[in-house]
């Protein structure tokens, strides 16, 4: 009982210097907030950030737009190539990414079991 | 214009909801940025960084927290990606010089130096930007874990040792003074 007291005694110390250190950061933060002056632009530069960010990301989807219709183009060309003038190597590479797909999954699957 | 319908427009691709958006909401994430940072400068560059990728991202916003919330949990992932980016995890010479200037700001301003700030700033970003969230902004745990992407329990923990070694700090520093001023009486 009496270590109880002692024990509650010494955790209520704690907890005063626990609430004065955050006292003391609120204090501190409050007299940043009232002491840095921050001074607030007009409408038009607010505009100019959203003009410019929106430029700059259709630029960027116009540009990821090109990147992919190329890679598109290049492997249907390929393919296209492949199965007319070299069949032979059209279809063996046709069963080389049907196996290759089958034992990843399978591979992937038993991991995912065995994780379990 | 409210908010909500301001938000509704700029979604709708409104230049100018946008623009009164961010002017309502600039001094608010100026300042939280500054307290994050302490650093004027960067702080000002970041809220700029931050408009930026909300107009990216402004699709996503659901409209369950307020607009300035939403505001400061990107500011915040912008400011820890950044951070982690340039590898400068702790440049001490840099952020004493940093806190030397804002000691000097608020000395000319015939304000004195908040300890706490100092011991603050000591503190690692992830340690100090939920504390400031928790008990300046009056965020929950639940709150701050979704601005920052970690669990509630985290939060809890980080700022709870956060304060502790603020603390810790704030008794070193009184005991160096008394011993200081012990020395100076014995002479």
């Amino acid at each position: 009982m009496v270590n109880r007291k002692v024990l509650q005694l010494e955790h209520d110390h704690q907890d005063e210097h626990f609430l004065a250190a955050v006292k003391e950061i609120e204090d501190g933060l409050e007299m940043l907030d009232e002491n840095v002056p921050v001074y607030t632009p007009d409408l038009q530069f607010f505009e100019n950030i959203v003009a410019e960010q929106k430029q700059a990301m259709k630029r960027n989807l116009i540009r990821e737009l090109a990147i992919f219709t190329v890679a598109a183009l290049l492997i249907v060309t390929s393919v296209l190539f492949m199965l007319y003038q070299v069949p032979a190597v059209f279809f063996i590479l046709q069963g080389i990414v049907t196996v290759f797909i089958m034992a990843y999954s399978t591979v992937s699957f038993v991991k995912q079991v065995n994780g379990t | 214009m409210e908010e909500k319908d301001l938000i509704v427009s700029a979604k709708l691709g409104d230049q100018l909801a946008f623009a009164m958006l961010f002017k309502n909401n600039y001094p608010f994430l100026v300042k939280y940025l500054i307290k994050i940072t302490m650093n004027p400068d960067a702080a000002e560059e970041l809220a700029q960084e931050t408009m930026a990728k909300c107009v990216e991202k402004i699709g996503l916003f659901n409209g369950k927290s307020k607009f300035s919330s939403w505001l400061i949990s990107i500011a915040t992932n912008l400011y820890i990606d950044q951070k982690r980016k340039s590898k400068r995890e702790r440049n001490w010479k840099a952020q004493e010089e940093v806190f030397r200037r804002m000691k000097w700001h608020l000395e000319s301003r015939n304000e004195e130096w908040n300890d706490a700030l100092s011991a603050l700033g000591k503190l690692k970003d992830e340690i100090r930007i939920p504390i400031v969230l928790k008990h300046y902004y009056g965020y929950s745990y639940e709150e701050i874990g979704k601005m920052m992407n970690i669990s509630s329990g985290t939060v809890k923990s980080r700022v709870h040792n956060g304060i502790m070694s603020v603390r810790e700090e704030l008794k070193l520093h009184g005991e160096q003074e008394s011993a200081a001023a012990g020395t100076r009486s014995s002479r």
